[in-house]
Formats: C-alpha cells, sequence, structure tokens
C-alpha cells in the first residue's frame, strides 16, 4: 500500500527514481540468458555469462540505466540479475559437470551466499520477474514460496515462461499453476516474443 | 488469538481448528499458550523445546517410534544446514522470515551470524561467514 502511494507520489510530481527490476528464478531456468538479451536489446552490452552448469550466477549482477522502450513509452531501470534460489546446494552438481572437487566445495558455498543474498534484496527491488524453465514443473517449493512472499511484500510480478523454443516446453502449465498472476512466455535465447514482456514490464511498474 | 506455534511462531485464533489439526503452515502440533501481553523469550522457547526432547527420550516406546516421534517434533530453528562440507539445505520459508541468518554446522551445533540480525545490508555477508 505504501510503496502504491509511493509510486502514486512520484508519478504525480514526476520525480520517477530508476525501477529496480530483480529476475528472480530458480537455478538453470535461463535468468542470465534473458537479463542479457533485455541488456543487449537496450543498452548493447551484455551483463554476465551464462552456463549450463547450475548457480552459475552467484553474486547479484547489475545493469544500471536500462532505459526500456516499448509502444512509445520508456522507463529507465536498474536490472538485476539474481542467483538462482533453491532449498539445497550440493557440490556433486559441479563435480558432475566436469568442475573438481575442491572448487566445486567452494562454488557450492558462494551459491548459498547467493540464495541469501537473493532473497535479501527483495526488500529492495520494485518490480519482479519470476523466470521459469517452460520444460519443468513449476508446481515446486522454492516456486511457491518466492511468489507467495513477493505477493505478501505487494511487489508487482510477472511470471516468464522462458526457453519455449524446447520441444517439450508447456509453458501453459505455469499460467495454469498460477492463474492470478501476470503472463508470459518468451524464449530469452531466440529472441521470441520479447517484445511482449518488455510491453508488460512498463505496465507493471 | 493466544496460541502460538512453537516451531514456526504462527499465532492462532482460540478455536482454531489447527490446534487439533495441526499448524497450517509448518504441520507441528506443539503450541504454547501466551497471555495477553505476555511473550515467551527465546529462552524460554528453548526450554520448552528441551522438555519436550526430554519426555519424548524418556517415553517407553521402541527406539525407531521415538526416532520417528523426535523427527515429527523437529524444530526448525535454522536457515541453512551443512550436512556436509559443501552440501547445504536451505530452509526458504525461515530465510525469508527471519533474521538473524541461523547456521547450523552440525547436529545441534548452531552459528548465529550476527551482522545479519543488525543490518540489512547483505554486501557484508563473506563467504567465510558460512562456513
Amino acid at each position: 500500500m505504501l510503496k502504491k502511494l509511493k509510486r502514486l507520489l512520484k508519478d504525480l510530481f514526476g520525480k520517477k527514481d530508476e525501477i529496480k527490476l530483480g529476475i528472480y528464478g530458480p537455478p538453470n531456468t535461463g535468468k542470465t540468458t534473458l537479463a542479457n538479451r533485455i541488456s543487449k536489446e537496450f543498452t548493447g552490452e551484455e551483463m554476465g555469462s551464462a552456463s549450463e552448469v547450475p548457480h552459475e550466477t552467484r553474486v547479484v549482477q547489475k545493469k544500471e540505466k536500462v532505459r526500456l522502450q516499448s509502444d512509445g513509452k520508456e522507463i529507465s531501470m536498474n536490472l538485476l540479475d539474481m542467483p538462482g534460489i533453491s532449498t539445497k546446494v550440493d557440490y556433486k552438481e559441479f563435480v558432475d559437470h566436469g568442475i573438481d572437487e575442491e572448487e566445486a566445495k567452494v562454488r557450492s558455498k558462494e551459491a548459498t551466499k547467493g540464495v541469501v543474498e537473493a532473497i535479501k534484496w527483495l526488500d529492495k527491488v520494485d518490480a519482479v520477474l519470476v523466470v521459469f524453465d517452460s520444460t519443468n514443473n513449476p508446481y515446486t517449493q522454492v516456486n511457491v514460496t518466492i511468489l507467495g512472499n513477493l505477493e505478501a511484500k505487494d511487489i508487482p510480478i510477472i511470471l516468464v515462461a522462458n526457453k519455449t523454443d524446447l520441444d517439450d516446453a508447456e509453458p501453459e502449465s505455469i499460467q495454469d499453476a498460477f492463474p492470478q498472476y501476470n503472463f508470459t512466455e518468451i524464449s530469452a535465447k531466440e529472441n521470441e516474443n520479447m517484445a511482449n514482456l518488455y510491453k508488460k514490464i512498463i505496465e507493471s511498474v | 488469538m493466544p496460541h502460538k506455534c512453537l516451531n514456526c511462531g504462527k499465532v492462532l485464533d482460540e478455536d482454531s481448528e489447527e490446534l487439533m489439526e495441526g499448524c497450517s503452515s509448518c504441520g507441528q502440533k506443539l503450541f504454547v499458550f501466551e497471555g495477553e501481553g505476555k511473550k515467551i523469550s527465546k529462552d524460554q522457547r528453548n526450554g520448552i523445546v528441551k522438555d519436550v526432547e526430554e519426555f519424548m527420550d524418556s517415553l517407553e516406546e521402541e527406539e525407531d517410534v521415538k526416532k520417528r516421534l523426535k523427527e515429527a517434533m523437529k524444530f526448525d530453528l535454522e536457515s541453512i544446514k551443512v550436512k556436509e562440507p559443501g552440501v547445504y539445505e536451505i530452509n526458504l520459508r525461515k530465510l525469508l522470515e527471519e533474521i538473524p541468518l541461523i547456521v547450523e554446522m552440525k547436529e545441534g551445533e548452531y552459528y548465529i551470524y550476527l551482522p545479519s540480525a543488525f543490518s540489512k545490508d547483505k554486501k557484508n555477508i563473506r563467504i567465510n561467514d558460512l562456513v
């Protein structure tokens, strides 16, 4: 409520700060690929390196002054690519991807710290994209917990069903699982349906 | 509204069915009655937890039954559990609702990361504080 009022006042007096847009979701849903896609489109530069190894992003990546444009409207935002949120981090996952055990244990610790950081940032963001891998079952403890918490904080949310280019993608299952939220499906990798997402971001903030 | 779940702290109405069926947030069935204006301290809470655990131990049940009972009554204190070096279990619900950050290093051994209790600035969390 307070946030809404603050936003309304800012709108009225034209002193709109930069919007902090957080990109949240479990590991390996394509958050960094999406952040890179948005950043590249509006600033010409990418933000971070995406990888098939889970928990590749272990600290919050920021890109400031991203001027997002859609349908003749423009907002200036800070784009925040968050570490993936999970309930378990096991170094063996990294070892399975060919990383040696010692390095894997360090990564594991960093990834755990990343989860804590991502959660703490929830108090600072103005709007959130929750990114799903459309080939996975969306009804998980991580997703339910994140969405419930964002809703309680009254932060605008857009559910982003990513990886729709894959054969076994079922983006509709995400909308069915959480029908009460603003929803869009994309392939960040293949640059599909991104214009629709930009429009929704501008509408929601 | 004087009943409170001893595990997650949810406050229940006097006639709530959850008192019989278990807390709807965490499923536990142990509640503490808090009189008006009175709150139990963390020490008191831990004392109750200890009493209940001792009571469980004193039960004349088979070991595996006791073990199952204890499992069911497990107190959900920590936000991060270190199962073994490099393997972390993260309790998101706890992490979302609770500062400070509590890390269980091994069974019964907790580390409370104090700066997290006083500052919301995450930049202060150093990796080494986790292990």
